[in-house]
């Protein structure tokens, strides 16, 4: 076989390629104008996307704000409780030094009385106007009673402060979201960068600074004594073995 | 002994509140601190004071941070240490006690527990 000949049939292959091509990509025209329509309609919803997102994004200084709104709110109400508890215990502790004086002074009373009643003893008209003296001073003042009773004023105040330790604990739960839902509007802002649907500088809002970390996510006001328990424990097991404190958590 | 006490806490409302039981404790001499370092700066200057009671979770330095710090310190190493802090999870109370805190007690506290622990410290 000559060259020429050898040439034209390897012409009429590359021509039956290139049908072949032709004919898969008729066969791939429908598939690719679908995936064209596909695309057109969902550049709207990516944008629309990226608009939640920004919308979602932008509004997170402001929920940011208000939490911290709270806590100092909620520091100040608690530092006014504190405040109001701290001038009844002052109150309190006036009453009781002044009924401590008068338990005194109702002692000093009845001593001179008794006195008097033995100086008098003949004297019956006397003695009638010194009982009826008497039964004036005693006029149902249980003065005892009422220094316990401001005993359990001055315990029940006790408590109102401790339990206030729960504004501690909230604003340590708070600051915990709060640096959770900064860290969210960073990763948003990553995510709208890197799909290339927002320029990260022409952010309307700016990222807050990822507040530092210094609370426990963990808190809770739980006024149950099992978390002291635990401490004790381990504590107490200080020399044990790791095994054993694992124990004491199982 | 006459006792004075450094409060370490960022909560004003708890500094308040360790202040407060500790006067219905009969304890008045104290000083307060909002960080481990402004704790530390006021144990620098001020040698009269033998008890530090602190949190743990605070800016700036942590009270953990501020424990081994007095340790590690030839003048301090030896002051009473009580942890007061929500952190109740195994691990943090076997970190907090390899740091050698001289007790723990958690948040929310009652007075009988806070007078307890203390007692209990300077008994030692």
């Amino acid at each position: 076989m000559s060259d020429t000949v050898k040439n034209l049939n390897e012409m009429m292959g590359k021509l039956k390629d290139v049908e072949e091509v032709f004919k898969f990509g008729k066969k791939m025209l429908p598939v690719v104008e679908n995936f064209i329509s596909f695309i057109s309609d969902f550049i709207p919803i990516i944008e629309e996307v990226n608009g939640s997102i920004e919308e979602t994004r932008s509004k997170i200084p402001e929920a940011s704000k208000q939490i911290n709104n709270v806590t100092n709110a909620t520091e100040l109400a608690i530092t006014e409780v504190l405040d109001v508890v701290d001038q009844i215990h002052e109150q309190v502790n006036n009453i009781d030094e002044c009924l401590t004086d008068m338990v005194s002074a109702r002692h000093s009373t009845e001593e001179l009385i008794n006195n008097l009643n033995n100086e008098i003893q003949d004297n019956t008209k006397a003695k009638e106007l010194l009982d009826k003296i008497s039964s004036k001073i005693d006029v149902g003042l249980d003065l005892e009673m009422m220094k316990n009773k401001l005993k359990d004023i001055i315990s029940k105040t006790d408590q109102i402060t401790m339990s206030l330790q729960v504004q501690d604990i909230t604003a340590q739960q708070l600051a915990a979201v709060n640096h959770l839902i900064i860290s969210v509007q960073h990763k948003l802002s990553n995510l709208l960068a890197v799909f290339n649907l927002s320029d990260k500088d022409t952010f309307a809002t700016e990222n807050l600074e990822l507040p530092g970390t210094h609370f426990d996510p963990n808190a809770s006001y739980n006024k149950s004594s099992s978390g002291q328990d635990i401490v004790d424990s381990i504590i107490s097991n200080e020399k044990a073995s790791q095994d054993d404190i694992d124990k004491l958590f199982s | 002994m006459n006792r004075k006490f450094l409060i370490v806490d960022d909560s004003n409302t708890m500094r308040r509140i360790v202040v407060n039981t500790l006067k219905s404790l009969g304890y008045t001499e104290y000083v307060e601190a909002e960080d481990g370092k402004v704790a530390l700066e006021k144990l620098q200057a001020d040698n009269s004071i033998n008890f530090v009671i602190t949190d743990w979770n605070m800016p700036v330095m942590t009270g953990l941070e501020l424990t081994r710090a007095i340790r590690a310190n030839e003048n301090t190493k030896d002051l009473p240490i009580l942890m007061v802090t929500t952190r109740g999870v195994k691990d943090d109370i076997v970190q907090a006690l390899q740091a050698r805190v001289s007790n723990y007690v958690v948040k929310p506290f009652t007075p009988q527990i806070l007078k307890e622990k203390i007692d209990l410290v300077l008994s030692n």
